[in-house]
């Protein structure tokens, strides 16, 4: 942008010189501009390079914040303290990146075992032994669940473009993603929107974000690709979730024909007149205004499934 | 407003007396560390009630990847002889009953406004009309009453009389009580949460239970 600003007032100059001069002129800016533009050039790569430094230490230290003690302790029914390291992993992360890392992780959950020369005199690993590696691989499948709930909507479309669509190198693992995604979301709604009185418009708008960022999964051409199994815990059971199961049924918690239902009563139930307190009629109108303006999406949202 | 009325009034109003209303006679098994009743006595204004074991089971609900324990679910009635247990007749049978309680002991920790949600959420499920004034008084109740804590109970007891008016006492996790009354769709709403249309897999499940009343 600035580059061409500088050739524009260069070019500029230019016009009022006689011919010669103006040739010669012409030469010499052509000459100038070009070294400008190299040194701009240089000074773009630099700010790239060090922008993207500061985005690859972005992404280790939320990765670090995932994986602190603090936040790998307890991790269910949802590994809340991995929350703010995933969001902060989303915002870094390049989609190669994200699909790569969620490729690495499940290759842990699937591979890893534990040493053999840790088992005792009749072959059984010990109690803590089978504890921690379930741990381990409960830490990895938890910030897949995180990344993915928390992953901005405009780089899932680029994986789904990429990994699906494009087919890519991780198409199996963004199946996974996308299935770790509507898991996770459907918890969170249902453990926070869905499980407190919708009475803000703020937090209807939010569900209605949240829920839409499933539902357009629930109705991909691939959904019935989208699946999990993980069958390699020691103690525990396999977790195993497809977005629908043989008889075509989805889970209470993502299934959108239901959902949206019940936030559209929510409007009524919970949202009368905005839940506003009154001191600004500008506010109360905004307010009211998105409140008929989300209420038509849900609308639409409910006919799509009938 | 005669004398006479106004006290008849208050009569119909706390059919059942306003403390200690509950007590569940202990069994011999136990679900999750939770002593399941044999049977209870609910105490109205004039009589002490027996009422009959129907069933009792866990509550458990899917977060993500796990089953999380929310409570433990203990339900009698004033007539077991006449209670259907059918998915389809449960909920219709509780025309012949005159009394019932619900007794619900908390795993998890749950706000009380989580708690009304879930209830409404579960008498939407049935069609119950949440805007009857009944209804609308009980969830109130919910919703101001005290957070569930883990190991703590809430009792919900209702008696019906001749005429079809509703008394149910709440009484919250704190032994906090309040009463409320209602008509039919209160005595039918509160037990369809549990007896009803399941408002998710996980009181499905629990019905399913209940119903075997093992």
């Amino acid at each position: 942008m600035k580059s061409s600003l500088i050739i524009i007032s260069l070019l500029s100059f230019v016009v009022g010189c006689d011919a010669i001069d103006a040739m010669k002129a012409t030469k010499d800016m052509k000459s100038a501009t070009n070294s400008m533009n190299e040194k701009m050039d240089k000074t773009n790569i630099g700010i790239q390079e060090t922008n993207d430094s500061v985005r690859k230490q972005k992404l280790i230290l939320s990765i670090n914040d995932m994986l602190d003690d603090k936040n790998t302790k307890d991790l269910e029914p949802v590994a809340i303290g991995m929350i703010a390291g995933a969001e902060e992993f989303g915002k870094a992360a390049t989609t190669e990146e994200t699909i790569k890392y969620t490729y690495k992780l499940l290759l842990e959950i699937k591979d890893v075992k534990p040493n053999e020369a840790l088992k005792d005199t009749n072959g059984n690993y010990p109690a803590s032994v089978v504890e921690a590696y379930d741990h381990k691989k409960m830490i990895n499948l938890s910030q897949i669940y995180t990344i993915a709930g928390f992953y901005p909507q405009d780089k899932v479309d680029q994986i789904i473009n990429e990994q699906i669509y494009g087919g890519g190198r991780y198409q199996r693992t963004a199946y996974i993603f996308l299935m770790a995604r509507v898991q996770f979301l459907g918890t969170y709604l249902q453990e926070t929107l869905f499980a407190e009185p919708l009475d803000t418009v703020e937090a209807m708008r939010e569900l209605i974000v949240r829920l839409g960022a499933m539902d357009s999964i629930l109705k991909s051409p691939f959904k019935d690709k989208v699946k999990i199994n993980i069958d390699t815990f020691i103690a525990r059971d396999p977790i195993v979730a497809s977005l629908y199961d043989d008889a075509g049924k989805m889970e209470d918690s993502w299934n959108a024909p239901k959902l949206w239902k019940k936030v559209l009563k929510r409007f009524d139930q919970d949202l009368k007149d905005g839940n506003v307190v009154e001191g600004s009629s500008v506010k109360t109108t905004d307010v009211q205004n998105e409140i008929t303006q989300l209420k038509a999406t849900v609308q639409t949202y409910v006919g799509s499934w009938q | 407003m005669k004398l006479s009325a106004l006290f008849l009034s208050l009569l119909l109003v706390t059919q059942i007396a306003s403390a200690g209303v509950l007590t569940i006679e202990k069994g011999n098994r136990s679900i999750e560390g939770v002593n399941v009743g044999k049977s209870a006595d609910l105490v109205t204004i004039s009589s002490t009630q027996k009422l009959d074991y129907i069933g009792a089971g866990l509550r458990t609900k899917k977060v993500l990847v796990a089953n999380v324990k929310v409570y433990v679910a203990q339900i009698f009635l004033d007539n077991i002889g006449k209670f259907v247990r059918t998915d389809a007749g449960a909920v219709k049978s509780l025309a012949d009953m005159k009394a019932g309680a619900i007794h619900l002991t908390f795993l998890r920790g749950v706000d009380a406004a989580t708690v009304q949600v879930s209830f409404r959420d579960a008498l939407d499920a049935n069609n119950i009309d949440l805007n009857n004034k009944g209804i609308v008084a009980f969830l109130s109740a919910v919703k101001e009453g005290a957070d569930a804590k883990d190991g703590k109970s809430m009792n919900i007891s209702l008696a019906k009389d001749d005429k079809g008016v509703v008394t149910v006492v709440y009484e919250n996790t704190a032994g906090v009580e309040k009463t409320i009354t209602g008509d039919e769709t209160l005595f039918k709403g509160i037990l369809s949460i549990w007896l009803g249309e399941p408002a998710d897999s996980g009181l499905e499940t629990l019905r399913a239970v209940i119903l075997k009343g093992e």
